[in-house]
């Protein structure tokens, strides 16, 4: 009876109903976005992590993965160190860093070097040609945009080098490397050129061989569970470096997107508030309209929780009637802002920071149905308090 | 034998507080409503007609006085149980129809025995009847808005009898309505009377109060005979 007498009522003045739906169905969209948000940048990074596929990352002491150029030394001994673990299946040694690379009769350009052995595509994906083997010390394989912008093909040679001069446009001191694949890389910038080699010859280019200068170990466990306990037992052996878990690095991720939380928080805040007030406003305004209605109701005998629920369930069916525009909508300006956020420097290719989640859209639902329910307490108050005689006595005076 | 007592009334008072200060719409009242009665009550406008009618049917709580509905204390009740007694033992019938405008004839007769709890076959075939006791069943599809005065106090009348009430009360039924439609509803509570409802009708109309078999007058808060 409730819901029978509820959709009807909402239905009585068709325009304005779905107006209502309307309005409450954008605040929706925005709730949703800014759950989106709130979260965004922390579980992009959290599935790019999981599909890389290692569990803990070592870093030069106080530094996330490629904050900053810094590496530690003696690497490959640590990896060695680490990799006796019996907790370890495997370690992979990384380094990046910024070197020139060019081809013969062209102005070289800066691109970002990833070492890595062996050069498993978890830091790129290929797709064209082949991803290095691990004994490929002069195969490379380029960025999209590298290839772009030197008119790379697969099987041309690619020379690298640490400095140029700049006046003659040469490379100083360069090593040649084939064209093996065209890749993309997860963490690289919107316009960043990047190539991949094995760790040796990009330490050679570094500067880094003598002192075995790593910018990371990759860390795979045989139960990922242990993650914390080792990266804890890294960060006691080797003082020189930070190890971090998955957990550990999203943490700290986290703690320096704080505003990010703070920003979402507010903007839901006020799109959870408008929602609460179209809600109330419509039903408040059905039921002005209605007192007669509901007293005559009250005197044929409807009970007066009957009634309080009625004008609640009004209020949680424009919320539920809404639900479809707020999380199309809510998709669909995510994706929007989305892809403007993402054109703003210092954005990895894989980042997003509207990222759709099953939490988010609970989160959503459970808000605006709390909407909902707080936008009928006050009519719903209105009707628990009516009198039957002098309302109708109202209604035939007026 | 004397028939069942369904109501009696003694010494009812009923004040209103406005802003301008008290208002007595009653003073006094005493009443009893026997099984098989046929009562109207006249008088003047705010003579405190529909006032009594509220407290006859549990819709409002008399300031002082005794008032028994159905053998219990109308005092003692509960909000809850002066509902439930307008549920099951009254029908109520407005110079407004006052029926839900977005609901069919039908729909609007099917909400007392809804609320009442009935089961959908049995709340259809009741619908199905009493808007054929009010020959309306080829309307019972319509909106009242698709529905002329006449039809509409019918359909409020079949919603009345919806739950088989032992008294329909009746606050002007024919106060909206022109004189020929009048006599329409006026022969459908003669009809109402006879097949057994008991009856208490306030109304201006002294024709449809003469059909009445206790015509009462009431001033300024009083019933002027009739005293029990």
């Amino acid at each position: 009876m409730i819901a029978f007498l509820a959709r009807r009522a909402l239905f009585r003045y068709r325009t304005r109903t779905m107006l209502g739906i309307a309005g409450v169905g954008i605040a929706g969209a925005l709730l949703l976005d800014m759950q989106m948000l709130s979260r965004g940048l922390q579980t992009s990074l959290r599935r790019i992590l999981r599909d890389i596929g290692y569990e803990i990352r070592v870093t030069p002491r106080g530094t996330l993965p490629f904050e900053t150029e810094a590496t530690f030394s003696e690497g490959h001994a640590i990896a060695r160190s680490i990799a006796a673990d019996a907790r370890v299946a495997r370690v992979a040694p990384v380094l990046g860093g910024t070197l020139y690379v060019g081809r013969p009769a062209q102005r070289p350009v800066a691109a970002f070097v990833y070492g890595m052995d062996p050069p498993t595509e978890a830091l790129w994906r290929v797709t064209e040609g082949r991803n290095l083997a691990p004994a490929d010390s002069n195969a490379a394989v380029v960025s999209r945009e590298l290839a772009r912008d030197l008119g790379l093909a697969i099987g041309d040679t690619v020379f690298a080098a640490r400095g140029h001069v700049a006046q003659l446009g040469m490379l100083q001191s360069p090593r040649g490397f084939v064209v093996a694949g065209i890749a993309t890389f997860r963490f690289d910038l919107r316009t960043q050129r990047s190539l991949a080699m094995t760790t040796r010859p990009a330490q050679a280019l570094r500067g880094e061989l003598e002192r075995d200068g790593l910018s990371m170990l990759v860390v795979a466990l045989h139960d990922a569970a242990t993650s914390d306990a080792v990266a804890a037992m890294i960060r006691d052996r080797f003082p020189a470096v930070t190890a971090y878990s998955v957990r550990e690095m999203l943490a700290t991720v986290q703690g320096q997107l704080a505003y990010f939380n703070l920003f979402s928080m507010v903007l839901g805040s006020v799109s959870l508030v408008v929602c609460v007030l179209l809600v109330g406003t419509i039903v408040a305004l059905s039921l002005g309209e209605r007192l007669g209605e509901m007293a005559i109701l009250r005197a044929i005998g409807v009970r007066r929780r009957r009634l309080v629920a009625l004008v609640m369930v009004e209020g949680l069916l424009l919320v539920v009637l809404s639900l479809p525009i707020a999380f199309g909508a809510g998709h669909v300006i995510a994706l929007w802002l989305d892809d403007i956020l993402r054109r703003a420097p210092s954005i990895p290719n894989e980042m997003h920071f509207f990222v759709f989640t099953p939490r988010a859209a609970l989160r959503t639902l459970g808000l605006m149905l709390a909407a909902g329910t707080l936008a009928g307490i006050y009519p719903a108050w209105l009707v628990s308090r009516l009198r039957i005689a002098p309302t109708l006595h109202h209604e035939v005076m007026g | 034998m004397t028939p069942e007592l369904l109501i009696a009334a003694r010494d009812l008072t009923m004040e209103y507080r406005l802003d301008g200060g008290v208002v007595h719409a009653l003073r006094g009242v005493s009443l009893d409503l026997h099984r098989g009665d046929y009562v109207s009550i006249m008088g003047p406008s705010a003579c405190g007609k529909s006032t009594l009618l509220h407290a006859m049917g549990a819709v409002d709580v008399p300031t002082s006085g005794a008032l028994s509905l159905f053998g219990r204390d109308a005092a003692a009740m509960r909000d809850a149980e002066r509902t439930a007694l307008r549920l099951r033992h009254f029908g109520f019938v407005f110079q407004r129809f006052f029926l839900l405008p977005m609901l069919t004839a039908a729909e609007n007769v099917a909400l007392p025995l809804m609320e009442a709890g009935a089961s959908r076959a049995e709340r259809d075939r009741r619908v199905r009847d009493v808007l054929d006791y009010v020959a309306l069943s080829a309307r019972m599809g319509h909106k009242p808005g698709q529905l002329s005065g006449g039809e509409q106090q019918r359909v409020a009348i079949a919603r009345a009898l919806a739950n088989r009430p032992e008294v329909l009360l009746a606050d002007e039924p024919t106060g909206e309505l022109d004189e020929a439609t009048g006599a329409t509803i006026a022969t459908l509570l003669d009809r109402l009377h006879a097949d057994g409802t008991t009856i208490v009708l306030v109304t201006h109309n002294a024709e449809l109060a003469a059909r009445s078999r206790r015509p009462l007058h009431m001033r300024d808060g009083r019933l002027l005979e009739d005293r029990p």
